[in-house]
C-alpha cells in the first residue's frame, strides 16, 4: 500500500474517497501519513490536504530554483484550464439549480443534465461554447456527444470520477476544493475581481 | 366488529374501488373541482365515505390518511416531511394506555381491561409503524441528499428540518426507556401479560435496531449541515467568479511572479510518470526482491516431446495394394498420343468407338473428359489444341448449344 500511494502522488493524483478509497483509508492513519511524510521530506516534497480535508496531494516544500519551473509549469496549466472548469461547474448549477453540485463526492447525472440543457437555448450555446474551450468537438459531435466528451476531459483532469458506466452517473472528486481554493485566492488577492464585487448583501429588515 | 361499523367500512371499500379511477386522479392533480359532469356524482359519494373532503364548495381533495398512505406506497418525497414529530406523543399514550389497564383490572372492570388491551396493542403497532416508515423515510433522505433545491441556503435549512426529526425520534426513544414501561411490566402489582406480549414484540425487540439506525441517521445530518455550513461561503464566492467570467472572457489570472503570497495549491508538484528498476547489485533490496519474487507466480512449463523419425513396417500379413489407372485414364492418355501424333485434327468420339469401344463411358462424358483434359497440367494434354463441332439446340428460346464432338491435334 505504501508503494501506491506513493506512486499516485508523485503521478500528481488527488487522494479521496471516491478516486481512491483504499490508499485514502492508508494516509488517514497517522503513522502510516507520517510514514509517507517522512519519504518525500527527503526529496523536497510533503503531503497537503485539501481545504476541507477530503483529499490529499503533492507539495513542495520550497520555492527553490528547481522548483521553479515546474510550480510556474503547473500555475500555467491552471491559469488555462481555470475558466472552462468553472465554466463548466457553474453550467451544471444552473441547469439541475443544485448549488451543492460543488461538494465533493456529489454526483452529476448526465441524462439528466442533456435533459436539462436541451429545454433552455442559452444553456445549449453555453455548452456549444464549452465544447469550443475544451475542443471537445469532433466531426459528429451532437449535443449529447458533447457533453459527454468534455467529461472524459473532466475524468482525464481528475474532477470526476465515472461512478457509474451504465448510468452516465459521475461523482466530484476532493479536487473541487483544490479549485475552489484557486478561486478564494484570487478573490483576496486580485484586485480586478473587488471591482465587481462591491454590491451590498441584502438584508432582512423589518416591515414597520 | 359492531355491524354498523362493518357497514360503514364495506361502503368505504366499496366507493374506493368503484372511484378508484377518480382518486388516482386527485392523488396526482391534488384537487377535483365541480364541473357539473356526472363526475360530481361520484366525488360527492366519496366525500360521503370521508375519502374526499371539501376543500371550499366547489372544490374537494383526497382525506390526508389516504394521502399520507398513497406517499408511503408511492414512496412519493415532500419538502419538509413532519416524520418524527408524532412519535412521542404517541410514546405518551402508550404509558397512559397502561395506566388505563391497570385502573380497570383493579376496579375489577373486564371488559375496560380487554378493550384497554386491544388498544394498547393498535398503540404499540401504531408506534412501531411511525418509527419503521419515518426512519425508511429519513434514510432515503440522507441517501439522495434530500429533494432538489435552487440554493445551498435551501438545502441546509431541508438539512436542519430532517436533523431536527432524526432527533424527536430520537427523544421519543428515549422517553420509552424514561416512562420505565418494561419496569411496570415486572413489578407485579398488576397482571401485565396480555400487554406486555405486545409490546415486547412490537417495541422493545427492535429498539436497539432503530437506535442504531437513528444514531446514523443523526451522525449522517450533522456531518451533512457541517459541510454545507462550511462550503456555503465557497459557493457564493464561485458563482460571483463565474458571473465574473462570463462577463469578463478574456480575464486572466495574475503572473506567477506577482503574486508575494504561496498558499498550498500553488506548490502542488504536477505529476511525473516515475519508473523504477531495482538495483540487483544492492544487497539491501535483496529481502525485498525475494518477497517479490515469492509472490509472482510460478512460470508455466511447456515440455515439447520430439517424436522419433517413423519407418515403414512390411507386414507379411497385410494384402499389397497396387495402384492402377482406371480405363478411361488410359484411354484418355492413348487419345492424347495419338492425337499429338496425327498430321490431322483426330476426332474424340471416333477414336473412342475404334479403339476402346467397351470403356464403359457414355460419348457425353467422353467428350467432357476430353474438354476437362484441356485444363491438366500435365504436358502430353497441355500441348494440344481443341477444336468442338457444335451445333445449336432447337429451341429457339434455350439457346442451348451442343457439343458434338472435339477435334484435337497438336500444336
Amino acid at each position: 500500500m505504501f508503494e501506491r500511494v506513493i506512486f499516485q502522488l508523485l503521478e500528481g493524483a488527488f487522494i479521496c474517497r471516491v478516486l481512491h478509497p483504499d490508499t485514502f483509508d492508508f494516509l488517514c492513519n497517522e503513522e502510516n501519513l507520517r510514514s509517507v511524510e517522512d519519504f518525500f521530506a527527503k526529496i523536497g516534497r510533503r503531503v497537503a490536504k485539501t481545504s476541507k480535508q477530503s483529499g490529499f496531494y503533492l507539495v513542495f516544500s520550497a520555492y527553490g530554483e528547481q522548483e521553479r519551473a515546474l510550480i510556474r509549469s503547473s500555475y500555467a496549466d491552471i491559469k488555462n484550464t481555470l475558466a472552462p472548469v468553472v465554466s463548466f461547474f457553474n453550467l451544471v448549477i444552473r441547469s439541475t439549480g443544485q448549488e451543492d453540485i460543488l461538494m465533493y463526492g456529489t454526483a452529476i447525472e448526465a441524462d439528466t443534465l442533456i435533459g436539462k440543457i436541451d429545454q433552455d437555448i442559452s444553456l445549449r450555446n453555453e455548452l456549444q461554447s464549452l465544447g469550443t474551450h475544451f475542443k471537445a468537438f469532433s466531426s459528429d459531435t451532437t449535443q449529447r456527444k458533447l457533453l459527454d466528451n468534455i467529461f472524459k476531459r473532466l475524468v482525464n483532469d481528475g474532477y470526476l470520477k465515472l461512478a457509474n458506466p451504465e448510468r452516465a452517473i459521475y461523482q466530484v472528486t476532493s479536487k473541487i476544493e483544490y479549485l475552489l481554493d484557486v478561486i478564494k485566492f484570487i478573490h483576496e488577492t486580485d484586485e480586478t475581481l473587488k471591482v465587481g464585487d462591491e454590491q451590498p448583501e441584502s438584508e432582512t429588515g423589518s416591515l414597520i | 366488529m359492531s355491524k354498523p361499523q362493518n357497514d360503514l367500512l364495506s361502503n368505504a371499500l366499496n366507493a374506493i374501488a368503484t372511484h378508484r379511477d377518480l382518486i388516482h386522479e386527485v392523488y396526482s392533480k391534488g384537487r377535483y373541482i365541480k364541473n357539473g359532469s356526472k363526475t360530481d356524482r361520484d366525488a360527492y359519494v366519496l366525500h360521503q365515505n370521508r375519502i374526499f373532503v371539501s376543500d371550499g364548495r366547489d372544490t374537494y381533495r383526497l382525506s390526508s390518511f389516504i394521502t399520507k398512505f398513497f406517499d408511503e406506497v408511492t414512496q412519493k418525497q415532500r419538502l419538509f416531511e413532519l416524520l418524527g414529530d408524532n412519535a412521542g406523543a404517541q410514546v405518551n399514550r402508550i404509558s397512559q394506555l397502561l395506566d388505563e389497564y391497570a385502573k380497570a383490572v383493579f376496579a375489577g372492570r373486564v371488559e375496560d381491561a380487554d378493550h384497554v388491551s386491544a388498544q394498547f396493542h393498535d398503540a404499540c403497532a401504531d408506534l412501531s409503524d411511525t418509527f419503521s416508515s419515518g426512519i425508511s423515510k429519513l434514510l432515503n433522505q440522507a441517501e439522495t441528499n434530500f429533494a432538489v433545491v435552487n440554493s445551498i441556503e435551501a438545502k441546509t435549512r431541508q438539512n436542519e428540518h430532517y436533523l431536527r426529526q432524526a432527533r424527536r425520534f430520537s427523544d421519543a426513544l428515549e422517553s420509552i426507556d424514561r416512562f420505565g414501561i418494561e419496569q411496570q411490566f415486572g413489578a407485579g402489582y398488576c397482571d401485565f401479560e396480555p400487554l406486555a406480549i405486545s409490546y415486547r414484540t412490537l417495541i422493545s425487540d427492535r429498539k436497539a435496531e432503530w437506535h442504531t439506525e437513528i444514531s446514523r441517521l443523526l451522525h449522517f445530518f450533522e456531518t451533512y449541515l457541517y459541510r454545507l455550513r462550511v462550503i456555503a461561503p465557497d459557493v457564493k464566492r464561485f458563482r460571483q467568479f463565474a458571473n465574473f467570467l462570463q462577463q469578463n472572457p478574456g480575464y486572466e489570472l495574475p503572473e506567477l511572479e506577482e503574486t508575494h503570497h504561496r498558499p498550498l495549491w500553488m506548490m502542488r508538484a504536477a505529476g511525473i510518470n516515475p519508473v523504477a528498476y531495482s538495483d540487483v547489485r544492492d544487497v539491501s533490496t535483496f529481502e525485498y526482491l525475494r518477497e517479490i519474487a515469492s509472490q509472482l507466480p510460478a512460470p508455466k512449463v511447456v515440455s515439447v516431446r520430439e517424436r522419433p523419425p517413423g519407418h515403414i513396417e512390411r507386414s507379411a500379413n497385410k494384402p499389397t495394394e497396387t495402384l492402377r489407372l482406371q480405363p478411361h485414364h488410359v484411354a484418355l492418355y492413348k487419345f492424347a498420343k495419338a492425337a499429338s501424333r496425327s498430321p490431322t485434327p483426330l476426332s474424340a468420339l471416333n477414336w473412342k468407338r475404334q479403339h476402346f469401344p467397351e470403356i464403359g463411358v457414355p460419348d457425353e462424358i467422353w467428350l467432357l473428359l476430353v474438354i476437362n483434359s484441356k485444363n491438366s497440367h500435365r504436358e502430353e494434354f497441355a500441348r494440344l489444341r481443341h477444336h468442338r463441332i457444335e451445333r445449336r439446340g432447337e429451341s429457339r428460346i434455350s439457346m442451348n448449344l451442343f457439343v458434338q464432338d472435339v477435334m484435337v491435334h497438336g500444336s
